[in-house]
């Protein structure tokens, strides 16, 4: 099996809405490799969280897949048949999400949402089973395994929930790891705990990890490489120390730039106008009525992504010096 | 657990105690309900007969001790048809969608278009009058609310983020409505059900006051009040006042049973 562990390549996403049809992904390009972790960057509503569930399958109407390719472990996601998606779901691809305490379920016990999960990818049960769900207990770094394996998701903190939710992630041994806004709602400093847990579990497992924020502090903290998205498009991708250091394209400098430092003011000015609407996608460059670098041609033709060198690319005529 | 309040307690006793009496009413029972006595007709309450008796001699308190056997058995029997059936088109329905769900809704609706008590009255007395056939037009009047409870409860818990979680780690859908949504769909309807009951032997007993339930003689409780009730002009309140009173006490059992379980069964408060 060669080339990346995940590619995609050209996903489209659409949403039919009485209003007309809402391009939300217009053509996501990003490869994840074995054993990488890479971020996805963006403001709210440029679809990231719409790629991730795309990649799974999980997208509800009307939402649905318009074009474009996925491959993952050398198999072609989007032609696969259900049943052997539910295959890839939990052993092949898992996700954590946002709020975790509402993505477990609130009448039964974290041991038995475990048991249930190992009873079905692991087919164990009993003895092994418990010992299996205390050594993911361990694996996520949870305090005291017996009493949150008895406890119901209310009974814990937030962050707690977070670390159930991971031990359940990696309780079908998955490859890759997507983990949507999964440090959003907690506190930072619980945040810096979850990205550090993540963080070891791809040097001890090699666990290749998706994580998709809007916190470029998350990014820095907890990724190899980064995409950054707008409007339904990946803008510009870099290892992260480079993306830092030298931004090319014209929104990733802003979207740095409004970053709030301590003892400097945010230079420049906040990034005028909003996020394009998708049912009303500007021509050529979505991103050029609100670039500060923005020439005619802009308007006109869509940049294709320029590769700059290895592993970094940029979708920008006038890409910043 | 959380200490219950003393309405749910009452509640629960009363439940519990009428479940008692039911179970052992050929034991506690003085008398026969069914043995005449021409020779005591009529007599009020008393020391030999407590509640009194009726028209026929009967023994009023015996009557009301095997009536509630029966018409908790209508209770239970009619709740517990409406809430699988009702249970089952509501979760189809919800899970569904679609036309699936337009079209079972739709004929719910058509059944809750009538007076409840109207129509059961019409379809007991279209299967004619029975014990069977008075649990099953019980039942088809409840079978709605039950079907909408569910269905609004799929509904919320179907793109609840546990849900969509779970298909997420590779759980077939089949499995994700029976593990995780219909667990989380139990406490209102279990509430409802139990508040149901009452309304069941109010139903039961309204029907068989009228005819179109069980028949005279025997000892229902709403069968009783009808056999009473010309007597209560001439004074004789007894004969119809007990078997009220069994009614009565019954339904606030199960209402504050009711009420109280669904605090109960929240889960933050386990």
């Amino acid at each position: 099996m060669s080339g990346p562990l995940l590619e995609i390549r050209g996903l489209r996403v659409e949403f039919a809405t009485p209003r007309g049809v809402a391009r939300v992904l217009v053509g996501v390009d990003l490869d994840v490799d074995r054993g990488e972790v890479v971020g996805l960057v963006g403001e709210s509503g440029c679809g990231k969280s719409v790629t991730a569930l795309a990649v799974l399958r999980l997208l509800r109407a009307p939402g649905r897949v318009s074009g474009g390719r996925v491959r993952f472990q050398g198999r072609d996601l989007l032609a696969l048949p259900e049943p052997g998606m539910r295959g890839v779901r939990g052993r092949g691809i898992a996700m954590i999400f946002q709020a975790p305490r509402d993505c477990l379920n609130p009448v039964l016990t974290i041991g038995r949402q475990l048991g249930l999960l190992l009873a079905r990818h692991d087919r164990v049960a009993g003895g092994a089973a418990t010992a299996r769900a205390r050594e993911l207990c361990e694996m996520v770094e949870l305090p005291d395994p017996e009493r949150v394996l008895r406890a119901y998701p209310h009974e814990l903190s937030g962050g707690m929930c977070q670390r159930a939710m991971i031990a359940l992630a990696l309780a079908c041994r998955p490859a890759l790891l997507i983990a949507d806004e999964a440090t959003t709602a907690l506190d930072v400093t619980v945040q810096l705990q979850i990205l550090l847990l993540l963080r070891g579990l791809r040097d001890t497992l090699g666990l290749a990890q998706l994580i998709i924020t809007h916190n470029l502090g998350v990014v820095a903290e907890a990724c190899q490489r980064v995409a950054v998205m707008y409007a339904g498009e990946i803008v510009e991708t870099a290892a992260v120390g480079e993306l830092f250091a030298a931004p090319r394209h014209p929104y990733t400098r802003r979207l740095l730039a409004a970053r709030p430092r301590i003892g400097a003011a945010p230079d420049g000015e906040p990034i005028p106008g909003s996020v394009p609407d998708p049912l009303a996608r500007p021509p050529g460059c979505a991103f050029h009525p609100r670039c500060h670098r923005a020439q005619p041609r802009c308007g006109e033709q869509h940049p294709e992504p320029a590769v700059l060198g290895p592993g970094r690319t940029v979708r920008c005529y006038y890409p910043e010096p | 657990m959380t200490r219950l309040d003393p309405a749910t307690c009452g509640g629960l006793a009363i439940t519990l105690a009428l479940v008692l009496v039911a179970l052992l009413a050929p034991w506690v029972a003085p008398h026969d309900p069914y043995a005449t006595d021409a020779g005591r007709a009529l007599r009020p309450p008393s020391l030999a007969h407590p509640f009194g008796t009726g028209v026929f001699g009967e023994d009023i308190l015996s009557r009301v001790l095997w009536g509630a056997r029966l018409d908790l058995l209508i209770a239970a029997g009619a709740v517990g048809f409406a809430l699988v059936l009702g249970g089952a088109l509501g979760a189809i329905a919800g899970f569904a969608g679609g036309l699936t769900d337009e079209g079972l809704m739709r004929g719910m609706d058509v059944l809750q278009a009538f007076p409840n008590f109207i129509l059961a009255l019409g379809i007991a007395a279209a299967l004619g009058p029975s014990l069977p056939n008075l649990i099953v037009a019980i039942a088809l009047t409840n079978v709605p609310v039950y079907a909408r409870l569910m269905r609004s409860q799929v509904l919320t818990q179907r793109t609840a983020p546990y849900a969509l979680a779970a298909v997420g780690v590779g759980n077939p859908m089949g499995r994700v409505l029976f593990i995780h949504l219909l667990p989380n769909t139990w406490s209102p309807i279990l509430v409802q059900a139990t508040l149901q009951s009452g309304w069941a032997i109010l139903q039961a007993a309204g029907l068989s006051f009228i005819g179109l339930g069980v028949r005279v003689p025997t000892p229902e409780w709403g069968v009783m009040i009808g056999m009473g009730v010309q007597q209560v002009t001439a004074g004789q309140w007894w004969v119809a006042f007990f078997p009220g009173l069994a009614i009565m006490v019954a339904v606030i059992g199960l209402n504050l049973l009711g009420d109280g379980l669904q605090d109960w069964l929240d889960p933050k408060r386990r």
